[in-house]
């Protein structure tokens, strides 16, 4: 009973958060966790953190006071339009996604150690477009709905080191839960999978070393997580149900980051981080295999390819931070990804298009507590699917699709 | 390929035909403009003009002694940020640093070192700030990092003899 308890906590408190996640925004990650990242356009990496160190480079956990706790999130409000080759343009429902953040972390007395556990939405994505054409080039005035919704969490225990006065490392161990949903045309030609649930586990290292006042470096490595979805149900246009759904070929990629900060006078950093995410490895052909139906009549196996080929993503992040008074500081950043989605196989149902980030943000101090918030703006990007012509295979064609986000990220921690 | 009006710097006339990893060199810029700010921007004062004036706790509790003024112990490690973010806020202001030299004697503890002292006076977390009086008996130790405004109350508090009679947090919040 008792080897139960443990990793049936983990499971409650990842469900408990995965209900609320939503949109990200490089692929599908978002650019930094915590309004202090955001603020800086997710240039972290070499940056003192709290407990936001959690989800970004754990070395940074060594910087922490004696006990800290923070609670906080984002509000992310993304604006989708799809435009099917020779149809009409539809826009995405009006959606808010919460993302939380909770953690915990402490050096330990005044030893080398310190420690931390938190648990955060580190991405996701979501659209839902409704009476979208349905290929309107061979189903004249034919509409239905478009829907997905991924969500990914991660528990994350993290502890830190200091090794010298100058370096330290640090690591994550993150325990992940993943959900996935989406309608693919579900009442015409198409159908409809709810209730994929997965659970994984991966790592994370990171290393800070202070070259002096000025400078400090940083980096870190994160392992990718293969997310082996099943439990789902797939219910087909025509009303037959498959009760066992597996999805297959969904990864959350490796990553490596590696930073510089710099305090140009007492009062000014500034901050920049070179990310490598690899997608393509990650995010090829995503197949839904359905079994279980229940109609007779119906094919025992039913398999769903979705052909993704996502492309390696660099994500360049630039931020500075100005302390106008002890109490109050302002930041502001710049974000660029490429989008990992290659033209030929754009699709609205995961359109992770966003390239360029704009972020401000700030933290006013009083007593223990420190208030953060951060706004990003994500530009409009669009792309339109340029890839095989046939409809049978590539029902996307010529679909124009367009992407942008707002997102407002508020933390709340206290020093004890 | 993306087509131009895909671009979101045409408007800047940067926009070339290219494809997605040629992009890069719309980031070319910026990146030089962040480089030329390292590399020229404003020069760092983290050096202020006056410096505290450390002592060992022998000398400096039996100096305490014969010139009647109170010991401030700064105990701290060398992985301690907060310290250092302490050293760089509140230690360089010249108010500061000129009351603590001129009204305390002044120690800095390694506890990383010194684990006599550490043990002496129950040092469990870094910043700790303690003040001692003439006496070297303990009179108030503030944990953390302690704020400029706060660390000038605190020194008031002790210097003027105000913790004979007053609580810290009452004589704080007057």
């Amino acid at each position: 009973m008792k080897k139960m308890v443990i990793p049936g906590l983990i499971v409650v408190t990842l469900m408990l958060f995965t209900p609320l996640t939503g949109w990200a925004t490089n692929g599908m990650n978002m650019i930094g966790t915590g309004a202090v990242s955001a603020g800086m356009g997710g240039a972290d990496v070499a940056v003192p953190a709290g407990c936001t160190a959690i989800a970004g480079n754990p070395a940074q956990l060594a910087t922490t006071c004696n006990r800290v706790i923070s609670l906080g999130g984002a509000f992310l409000f993304p604006g989708m339009e799809d435009t099917p080759s020779g149809g009409s343009k539809t826009e995405n429902e009006f959606q808010v996604f919460p993302v939380p953040f909770i953690g915990y972390a402490q050096r330990i007395g005044t030893s080398r150690w310190s420690v931390g556990i938190g648990a955060f939405a580190q991405g996701g994505m979501g659209v839902d477009f409704q009476n979208v054409e349905v290929m309107p080039g061979m189903m004249p005035g034919l509409k239905d709905d478009l829907m997905s919704q991924v969500g990914f969490v991660r528990l994350s225990p993290t502890v830190a080191y200091n090794v010298t006065d100058k370096l330290t490392m640090g690591a994550s161990l993150f325990a992940g839960y993943a959900t996935l949903k989406y309608d693919f045309f579900p009442n015409t030609i198409g159908h409809r999978v709810k209730d994929l649930t997965s659970f994984t586990f991966s790592g994370r290292f990171g290393v800070n070393y202070q070259l002096n006042d000025k400078w400090s470096v940083g980096a870190t490595y994160t392992t990718e997580s293969s997310i082996d979805f099943d439990g789902g149900e797939l219910t087909t246009a025509s009303g037959v149900k498959y009760g066992d759904v597996k999805m297959d070929g969904f990864t959350w990629p490796r990553q490596v980051e590696a930073g510089v900060a710099y305090r140009a006078t007492p009062k000014l950093l500034l901050a920049m981080d070179l990310s490598w995410i690899n997608w393509s490895s990650a995010i090829k052909t995503v197949t839904v295999t359905a079994t279980n139906p229940n109609n007779a009549e119906a094919p025992n196996t039913l398999n769903v390819p979705f052909v993704m080929e996502w492309d390696d993503q660099i994500v360049v992040a630039i931020g500075a931070e100005y302390e106008l008074t002890e109490y109050l500081k302002i930041r502001t950043g710049y974000n660029y990804g490429n989008s990992p989605v290659s033209s030929a196989n754009l699709s609205p149902l995961f359109p992770a298009l966003v390239e360029h980030h704009a972020t401000a943000g700030f933290t006013y101090t009083w007593t223990n507590w420190d208030f953060d918030f951060a706004y990003e703006h994500a530009f409009t990007n669009s792309k339109t699917n340029d890839g095989d012509p046939n409809p049978m295979t590539n029902p996307f064609y010529g679909s124009k699709v367009s992407h942008t986000m707002d997102t407002f990220n508020f933390m709340v921690s206290y020093r004890f | 390929m993306p087509t131009q009006s895909e671009c979101l710097l045409k408007k800047l006339s940067l926009c070339l035909s290219a494809d997605r990893k040629e992009k890069w060199i719309y980031f070319l810029p910026i990146c030089i403009a962040f480089v030329v700010c390292l590399l020229l921007g404003c020069p760092a004062r983290l050096c202020a003009a006056d410096t505290l004036n450390y002592l060992d706790y022998e000398t400096a509790l039996q100096k305490g002694k014969e010139a009647q003024r109170p010991l401030f112990i700064f105990f701290t490690s060398p992985w301690c940020y907060q310290c250092t973010e302490m050293k760089r806020k509140v230690f360089q202001n010249k108010e500061i640093v000129s009351i603590l030299n001129e009204r305390f004697l002044l120690v800095e503890v390694d506890v990383s070192q010194n684990k006599k002292l550490k043990e002496d006076f129950r040092i469990y977390f870094t910043p700790t700030s303690l003040f001692l009086d003439i006496h070297g008996k303990p009179i108030i130790d503030v944990k953390g990092y302690i704020p400029t405004n706060r660390f000038r109350k605190l020194l008031r508090y002790v210097s003027e003899g105000l913790y004979k009679t007053t609580q810290f947090s009452a004589f704080e919040n007057k």
